[in-house]
Parts: C-alpha cells; sequence; structure tokens
C-alpha cells in the first residue's frame, strides 16, 4: 500500500473520502482539493439544512431534488460512502412520498461528519 | 566532439533526434531503457543525457535519481523531455535536478538542439548543414497514420476482451503517436493524443475508474484521431483559444469542470442556472458547450433544443454531463440535439479529452450518444 493510500484510509482500513480520485481530479494540486472541499463541506452543510425541511413538510420533489444535487456533488468530492446515500434520497422522493427520507438522513449526518472530521485530520487540518 | 547519449524506448522518435544530432556535428549513443541508459551513462560518459520520462525497467524519473546520486554524474547536464499534461511528473523531474525541462508539445528538435548546446556551452544552433525537415515530416506521418491504425485494432481487441491490462499497451501507442504527431506539426492530433495518454495512464494506475462513460472516451477519441490523420492538413492548424461554455446549477461541479478543462489551458465560461444561458447563447458562439441535465426551470435537454433554433448554434458541438446515465436519458440528449454525453462524476482529464475531441473533431454528423 502506498503511503497516500495509507493516510486516505480509518485504520480499520475503511475508507470515507476517495483522496485517490481527488488527487486525479486536480492533478495533485493540494490547494485545489481543499478549495473543492471547503465548497463541498459549506454548501452541503447548507443543503442539509434545506433537506431536513423538505422531509418534515413531506415535499417529495424537494428531496428528490436535494438528493440529486448532493450525490453529484459527493461523487464529484470522492465522498464514497455519502454519494450512494444520497441517491437513496433522490430514489425516494422520485416515488413522491418521503417514506424512509428520514431514516436516511440520518445516516447522511453521521457519515457527513465523520467525513469532515477526517478531512479536516488530513487535508483541511 | 561533444557525446549525447538519448535515453528513448520509442526507436522512431530515437531516430529522429539522433539524426539531428549527427547533422548538428555531435556524437550520439541511444540507450532503449532506462537499465541501458545507466549503464551507458558508466560505460560511454556522455556530455549530456536526453531523456525521455516513461521508460522500461528503469524509468526516466529513477535513472535521473541515480544520476544525481552519483558523485561522477551529479553534474552532468539532463534534458528531461515530457508531456504537459503530466504536470506532476514534471515537478518532480524539475526537484530531481532536471537540467531543463521542456515540454514536447512545445519544443521542435532544432529547440533541442539550442538547449543541448546552451548547457554544454557550444555553439552549434547554425549546425544542421544538411536539413531534411521534410523527409523527417513524412517519417513521422507515416508512422503516426500506422500508429492510429494500430490503436484503433488495439481498442477493438481491449473492448472485446473486456481486458483493462492492454490499456497499458494502448498508452504506449498513444505516447508514439502524440510525440510522432508534435514532431510533424500536426498539433491537433499531437494535443488530443497527449490528452489521451494521461487518461490511459490514471485508468492504468486506477482500474476502479474504467466505466462505461471512459471506455466511450477513448473509442471516440481513438476514432477522432483517425479522422484527424486523414485530414493532416486542417489537423495542423493550432487550437487557438477555443470558447467553451458550462452550463449547471451544482456550483461544486461547475467549479469542478473549470478547473479541469482551465489546466488543461481550456478557459471556459461556467452559468450557474440555464436562464441566464440561454440568453448568453443567443448573443455569443461557442466552440463547445457542455450542460447538466436536471437543471431547475429549463434543463438540459431543453435548453439544447433551443440552441438548435439559434442558426448559429444549429452545429454547436454539445455535451451533457449528468448522473442520469440512464439508457433513456442518452436517447433523450441525442433527441434534444446533442452530441455526446458524460457520465458524473468524471475524472477531470476525462472531461479534457472529451472537450478536446469535440473541438478539434472535424464536423460531421450529429452522433448517437447511446
Amino acid at each position: 500500500m502506498s503511503e497516500n493510500a495509507a493516510k486516505d484510509q480509518l485504520p480499520g482500513g475503511e475508507v470515507l473520502v476517495d483522496f485517490e480520485w481527488l488527487r486525479e481530479c486536480t492533478d495533485n494540486d493540494t490547494d485545489a482539493i481543499k478549495s473543492l472541499l471547503d465548497l463541498y463541506f459549506d454548501r452541503t452543510a447548507k443543503l442539509l439544512g434545506e433537506l431536513d425541511v423538505a422531509i418534515a413538510s413531506g415535499r417529495a420533489e424537494e428531496v428528490r431534488r436535494l438528493g440529486h444535487a448532493c450525490s453529484g456533488t459527493s461523487g464529484t468530492c470522492g465522498m464514497v460512502k455519502l454519494a450512494p446515500l444520497f441517491k437513496e434520497l433522490e430514489r425516494i422522493g422520485a416515488t413522491g412520498t418521503v417514506d424512509g427520507a428520514a431514516a436516511i438522513a440520518t445516516a447522511v449526518r453521521s457519515e457527513f461528519s465523520q467525513a469532515k472530521s477526517f478531512a479536516d485530520g488530513t487535508v483541511l487540518g | 566532439m561533444k557525446k549525447i547519449l538519448i535515453v528513448e524506448d520509442e526507436p522512431v522518435i530515437a531516430t529522429i533526434y539522433r539524426n539531428k544530432f549527427v547533422r548538428a556535428g555531435f556524437a550520439v549513443e541511444v540507450a532503449v531503457d532506462g537499465a541501458e541508459g545507466l549503464q551507458k551513462i558508466a560505460s560511454w560518459q556522455p556530455d549530456l543525457v536526453l531523456l525521455d520520462i516513461m521508460l522500461p525497467r528503469i524509468n526516466g524519473l529513477e535513472l535521473l535519481r541515480k544520476i544525481r546520486s552519483d558523485e561522477a554524474t551529479c553534474s552532468m547536464p539532463v534534458i528531461v523531455y515530457s508531456n504537459s499534461f503530466t504536470a506532476t511528473i514534471a515537478d518532480e523531474a524539475r526537484s530531481l535536478g532536471a537540467s531543463q525541462m521542456l515540454s514536447k508539445s512545445d519544443t521542435r528538435p532544432n529547440q533541442v538542439i539550442e538547449y543541448a548546446s546552451a548547457l554544454l556551452e557550444l555553439n552549434t544552433t547554425a549546425a544542421d548543414p544538411q536539413p531534411q525537415p521534410e523527409r523527417d515530416r513524412e517519417i513521422c506521418l507515416t508512422q503516426a497514420r500506422s500508429t492510429v491504425r494500430e490503436m484503433r485494432e488495439m481498442l477493438r481487441a481491449c473492448l472485446q476482451q473486456n481486458d483493462s491490462a492492454m490499456l497499458s499497451d494502448l498508452r504506449q501507442k498513444t505516447r508514439l503517436l502524440s510525440t510522432m504527431a508534435w514532431q510533424a506539426d500536426v498539433h491537433r492530433v499531437a494535443r488530443l493524443a497527449e490528452g489521451l495518454e494521461a487518461l490511459l495512464r490514471t485508468l492504468c494506475e486506477h482500474p476502479k475508474y474504467i466505466t462505461f462513460s471512459t471506455d466511450k472516451s477513448i473509442l471516440q477519441t481513438v476514432i477522432c484521431l483517425g479522422e484527424l490523420m486523414n485530414s493532416v492538413e486542417e489537423a495542423s492548424i493550432p487550437i487557438v483559444a477555443p470558447s467553451i461554455l458550462i452550463v449547471d446549477d451544482q456550483e461544486i461541479a461547475l467549479h469542478a469542470a473549470q478547473f479541469a478543462l482551465n489546466h488543461a489551458r481550456l478557459p471556459s465560461t461556467g452559468i450557474l442556472d440555464s436562464e441566464s444561458a440561454a440568453r448568453v447563447l443567443e448573443n455569443s458562439w461557442f466552440d463547445l458547450v457542455l450542460l447538466d441535465i436536471d437543471m431547475p426551470v429549463i434543463d438540459g435537454m431543453a435548453l439544447c433544443a433551443y440552441m438548435r433554433t439559434l442558426p448559429h448554434h444549429k452545429d454547436t458541438p454539445v455535451v451533457f454531463f449528468s448522473q442520469l446515465s440512464e439508457i433513456a436519458h442518452r436517447i433523450g440528449s441525442s433527441a434534444a440535439g446533442g452530441n455526446d454525453f458524460i457520465g458524473k462524476p468524471f475524472l477531470s482529464i476525462e472531461l479534457t479529452v472529451k472537450a478536446l475531441t469535440w473541438i478539434v473533431k472535424p464536423r460531421g454528423p450529429v452522433l448517437s450518444s447511446v
């Protein structure tokens, strides 16, 4: 395992943020990675607030739209755990209901917090 | 007579440089890989080394490290010539002590001789008493054409057998094509091949990023390279400041796309909302438009359909990018007048290659994106 790959994982080998992907996308430019992640965590935190409101008020189309937006940006930023969760929210919203969305949103918040801590401890720290 | 060692694994490239240096009055030896290079540096003791980076056995960076760590050769001038898409490798070569970094995209063989002469404090820039530029160009063009044919065959086999290991061979061929095209001044082929090589390098190093989208991008690029080699005159026109519009309501995706293109010297205009984009399209001309599909108010497909009603955008290439990678959307994007499709998330180098392909592509009918 390369030095970089080792640093990119949690002690158990779990990958929260695909830094290999980020390095490829920025030609290994640390400043560009920081800038992208700063933007991601800032924007996504705001969208999570909107997501909670949309779920609480039963607005399925809004849940779909927010899930779609966050899934795309999570993929772009190498958030390997978060992207599929947002994708699931998009799928739920597309069915016209918000059934099960609250539980997924809780999981999203937990993963988001872990990913942010992990990023803070590596490139953003 | 000063001695030049060329460390280059592609015999055609090595021959061109060897002939140039010999005509300029140098003694020349060629090593076909890093290990042979190391051995010849010790036994032949050249005055200067012209070093390719991507070499078998011992790569150029490792060889440079060995040269600099040996007391006998630590101050030997070493010119490293590289591909401009591999900026990190170039940076590493610089930090290892390359005397001169030359980009294949910006340097002709005569300039290499000038740099070598300067490093050796010689005045041989007026040399080359028997210039043979036309003959050299013909050799390069012939080699480039046959290389593109070989690439198509390799890619066909690679896709049929679903063998990602063959991408490495394809990458080697692409690198050869890029160099031949630069030598022959077929700028568009050279730049596109350079980008494709960088994409193939990434996929060889990280096979997990191989997707249907990357396969399709590689295939289209190889086809485009073949088309360009059939119209060498057009393909020799340098790419000058293409205008690219990107429309995506997701700020991060837009930021990433603009960063990727800008990094490849393809500046772009980014717009976050499709209504503003429609107004800009009414009044501006673009070489390429990249559209997200799922956007509020006017979605990407509707915007594309509107573009097609504007006479100056009837034939402008449109590439959709979206995470909506289902087949239905691909059909929909073609029906709306789109030319191509790239799946999100995309590698920045894939987007670059995709953009370059559509910028340099000889204009023809709309391709199906399915």
